[in-house]
């Protein structure tokens, strides 16, 4: 498996928007937005002056799969929030999940020199917060009812890795590094 | 052992047993997506006593590889 990383561009805006709607990806994120390709121009317009975040196409094997970014940036703090998806069904492989990850807790530790990494996880997607901490982080605080969607309230688990944690846990790992370009 | 790695597949993927076997392959079954297979590896360890550590568990793209780690 060769997975690339590269910038998000505005021709890709049509495909991400598809996924980001799909109820596949919504369940697992805070949000269920309606998008318009309008929208999403208007909005990468914004986040290509934005320093405070950076998207990238994941792409396996040639194939466009999802996406992976940081947000909240803060070069002060020297941390950062993330998250992705993986749009593309028959991708979503664990071997994709652990190699995005961690080559993620590379570029923010090792490239960036950040000193901490954060993510927010609705905790009823138990499969997803387990996957971060075997992937090394910890949970930080579960906040009960902190997102509402569709009417329904749901607890959001709060996870993060500093960079000594990430340190000692890739150690004890293998993995293949990413090209980022 | 086979028979109860076949069942735990069958359960977490909610699939008849019978269309699992040695040469399934990961890719072939739509419902082993990732957090699926982090779901198998953890009833393995839970029913079976058996620890397949993560880094050789995301290596596994079949049955059969599976069962390797799991008699290894």
């Amino acid at each position: 498996m060769q997975i690339v990383l590269r910038r998000l561009t505005e021709a890709d805006l049509e495909k991400t928007m598809h996924w980001r709607m799909d109820p596949d990806i919504t369940r697992y994120m805070n949000t269920d937005p309606v998008l318009t390709l309008e929208g999403q121009k208007k909005w990468f317009q914004k986040i290509s002056q934005d320093e405070t975040v950076r998207y990238w196409m994941i792409v396996v094997d040639g194939e466009d799969a999802g996406v992976i970014n940081l947000a909240d940036i803060d070069y002060e703090k020297g941390e950062s929030n993330w998250g992705y998806y993986v749009g593309e069904k028959k991708l979503r492989s664990l071997k994709l999940s652990l190699t995005l990850e961690w080559n993620l807790y590379d570029y923010v530790f090792e490239i960036m020199g950040f000193k901490r990494l954060y993510n927010e996880v609705l905790s009823a997607n138990e499969g997803v917060v387990k996957l971060h901490v075997m992937c090394g982080s910890r949970i930080d605080a579960i906040y009960p009812e902190h997102v509402e969607k569709n009417g329904v309230k749901y607890d959001v688990t709060a996870i993060s890795i500093t960079a000594q944690e990430w340190a000692a846990k890739k150690a004890t790992v293998k993995y293949e590094k990413i090209e980022m370009v | 052992m086979k028979e109860k790695v076949l069942e735990i597949i069958a359960e977490i993927l909610k699939v008849d047993v019978a269309v699992l076997n040695e040469d399934t392959k990961i890719e072939d079954i739509e419902k082993w997506d990732s957090l699926a297979h982090l779901m198998i590896i953890e009833a393995i360890e839970n029913k079976l006593g058996k620890a397949i550590p993560i880094d050789e568990a995301m290596e596994i793209t079949s049955v059969k590889e599976l069962l390797e780690k799991v008699e290894g």
